[in-house]
């Protein structure tokens, strides 16, 4: 493997570790970690097996590796933005509903 | 408080009132009701920073305080939760800017209360400027709606409509007007216009179109709901949206 992989393949490690510190100190629920680790589980899952890359690429008809990866790398993380915001959309709603319901709350409380 | 025999729940309509830095106008609006109609009513303070809400108690209000701001829609809302814990079968929301007259709630609160409607709008179609006809216009025709006056805050809501607009899918919306109204046509409810009289707005700006960049983000916002909602939702059980009574003002 060429340094630039093993760079890479160093980035992806520590970014694991970083995401198992994150939990760790309850800055980053479980449930988005998995997200994260198995994104860079991937990614490193590519860089040891990058011929597989060079494979996909040539089949379709990309020109250099490198950008194949990168297409699916913004692929995945355009899907993880959006699922993101879908667990934020959900969030927002129960707060929402919470707040309501404890404005209520209150105003019988005062009465 | 007056309560029907059967059920215990009270007998006559909830006004819900929606306010945020009203200090001008939200005591004449609680006082114009109670003179007029003797309805309880409820202010919902969205997070005033002005004495807002020592005012509407004054003046005989229920006060509901949201600790922080969650705009005039779900400021509605929590009303409707207010009234749907309190089993009121009829409610109506009223603008607490002086626009809407004491005298017309009754008259909109009528076909709900007697089941002809689930929710009945009091519109004045004449009080929208060009511009706002042209969105309702545009609005209209994405959605198939065919109410006259989509932003119209004076409505009143019978308990079914109240079940759907406390749904789930009611907290994600920002404005009372195309997500509410499809949402509405999506369940199924009977939705019908009453013309009614309006005044002019006393300190003469909408909180919803403050500014440009307000404007931007409603007609974005609602633009979306109207694409993805709007076409090819269910057809509704009996939806005419007629206008009940056209009376000349």
């Amino acid at each position: 493997m060429s340094g630039a992989l093993w760079l890479a393949l160093a980035a992806a490690v520590f970014f694991a570790a970083a995401i198992l510190w994150l939990v760790r100190s309850d800055r980053l629920y479980a449930r988005a970690a998995a997200w994260w680790l198995l994104l860079d589980i991937a990614a490193i899952l590519v860089l040891v097996f990058h011929g597989f890359l060079g494979r996909l690429s040539a089949a379709l008809g990309v020109s250099h590796p490198a950008y194949m990866g990168m297409a699916l790398l913004g692929i995945v993380v355009l899907l993880k933005i959006l699922c993101t915001d879908i667990a934020h959309t959900r969030t927002q709603q129960k707060l929402v509903i919470l707040v309501q319901r404890v404005a209520v709350l209150e105003e019988k409380l005062r009465r | 408080m007056i309560q029907c025999k059967k059920t215990g729940s009270p007998a006559r309509p909830l006004v819900i009132i929606p306010a945020r830095n009203e200090a001008a106008t939200i005591a004449d609006v609680v006082n114009g009701v109670r003179s007029q109609a003797g309805w309880e009513v409820v202010v919902v303070d969205d997070a005033s920073t002005d004495n807002t809400a020592e005012l509407a108690a004054l003046s005989g209000a229920r006060v509901i305080s949201l600790p922080f701001r969650l705009g005039a829609w779900r400021a509605i809302q929590t009303g409707l939760r207010y009234a749907s814990e309190g089993g009121w079968q009829v409610v109506v929301t009223m603008d607490a800017d002086g626009q809407h007259r004491a005298e017309s709630l009754e008259e909109v609160t009528k076909p709900a209360a007697r089941g002809i409607s689930d929710v009945v709008i009091g519109v004045c179609p004449q009080r929208a400027s060009g511009a706002r006809r042209l969105a309702w216009a545009f609005f209209r025709r994405l959605t198939g709606l065919k109410l006259q006056d989509i932003t119209s805050g004076l409505r009143a809501y019978n308990r079914d409509a109240v079940t759907v607009l406390l749904s789930d899918e009611a907290a994600l919306l920002r404005y009372q007007d195309v997500g509410v109204l499809l949402l509405l046509r999506f369940r199924g409810l009977h939705v019908s216009e009453v013309r009614v009289d309006m005044r002019v707005r006393k300190d003469g700006c909408s909180r919803t179109y403050s500014s440009w960049w307000a404007v931007m983000k409603y007609m974005a916002e609602t633009l979306l709901i109207a694409v993805a909602k709007g076409p090819g939702s269910p057809p509704a059980r009996v939806y005419t949206e007629a206008p009940l009574e056209d009376r000349v003002l």
